[in-house]
């Protein structure tokens, strides 16, 4: 039977079966952002990514066509017992990726799911920005400023969007901010290097 | 059921190390054909990466002093990237041995990058710090 787990409002549940999270689906407790994890997930996702329980319908029956049968929706289970893993050694907690809902750590055997305050994750789009805003920087004049800048500004613009939305919990604002800066700056370096230089002057630099 | 175990990968970004190997290699022949700094020529100032490839040059040739004085920053990051790869590596495929947990990326590492790469560019150009700056034009 499958296991599953899920966090709202910086909390972690679980394990609960199948049928049970469907339940709780239909009455409203796990809305379609909240995550859900089982053993057989890489990582944590919101509920609507979950096709099978995405809250479509709104009602448990619409799992039937996933193939669960029609003793398992009559439901006369147990709870299953409380999942006892090792306790996470505590020179290691730092290292935990920050959220209520990670999924285990990597290389790490028996860690145990902790339930703390939510952390949001940082954007990828403004890891990217800022990535592509330093390299742009020191290699401006590769034409890193346009090959590297254009694409920071970009990733920027982009990643503040995404945080700006509403129901975004990311982080990483000040990554998208100094990959736009950064970006701008190693377009501008390029532009001055570029205009009026003397490009035929072959020599070590 | 207990939380499973996510396979350790081997970090696709050791193949830095070949890809050093043969930028350093290509050094020489890069150094004759590139164009003067014309960042350097318009503004009279240095970017962080300003006497890098003769950094490269002088490594290759195995002149460390030489290098360092051209770029100080990429030499010291190229041999610090070097080892902080290595170390990452081996976490990751031998992950119960804590002490090399330290080595694994964090996002914060991208903050210090920039402020070493502003304080470096920053410094050089300052006149009483141009023993940064690259020694040959």
């Amino acid at each position: 039977m499958i296991e599953w787990f899920y966090g709202k409002g910086g909390q972690q549940f679980g394990p609960i079966d199948e049928v049970t999270l469907s339940a709780r689906i239909a009455t409203g407790e796990i809305g379609p952002q909240d995550l859900v994890w089982n053993e057989g997930m890489d990582s944590w996702k919101p509920l609507q990514e979950i096709r099978h329980l995405a809250p479509s319908g709104n009602h448990p029956q619409s799992q039937d066509s996933e193939g669960l049968t029609p003793e398992l929706s009559q439901s006369s289970y147990a709870p299953p017992a409380e999942i006892k893993a090792p306790a996470l050694d505590d020179s290691f907690v730092d290292e935990v990726p920050q959220s209520p809902y990670s999924p285990p750590v990597e290389g790490v055997e028996g860690a145990s799911y902790t339930p703390g305050p939510s952390l949001p994750v940082t954007n990828g789009l403004a890891i990217a920005s800022m990535i592509c805003g330093i390299l742009s920087l020191v290699f401006f004049c590769f034409c890193g400023g346009l090959f590297l800048g254009i694409p920071a500004v970009i990733c920027g613009h982009l990643s503040l969007n995404q945080l700006n939305a509403p129901g975004n919990s990311q982080q990483g604002r000040g990554m998208a901010v100094a990959g736009l800066i950064c970006g701008y700056l190693g377009i501008a370096f390029f532009i001055i290097m570029m205009l009026g230089g003397n490009g035929s002057s072959y020599q070590e630099i | 059921m207990s939380p499973p175990r996510v396979k350790g990968k081997w970090p696709c970004w050791v193949l830095l190390i070949p890809l050093s190997i043969m930028l350093l290699a290509m050094a020489p022949w890069l150094s004759e054909r590139m164009p003067s700094c014309l960042f350097h020529e318009k503004t009279g100032l240095f970017c962080p990466g300003c006497g890098a490839t003769r950094a490269a040059l002088d490594l290759s040739n195995g002149d460390w002093f030489g290098a360092m004085r051209n770029n100080v920053l990429f030499v010291s990051s190229l041999g610090l990237s070097g080892v902080w790869i290595l170390v990452s590596a081996v976490s990751e495929k031998f992950p119960e041995v804590k002490k090399l947990r330290v080595f694994r990326f964090r996002l914060w590492f991208l903050w210090w990058i920039l402020a070493t790469l502003i304080t470096f560019t920053l410094l050089r150009n300052i006149p009483v710090m141009d023993f940064l700056r690259p020694v040959s034009q």
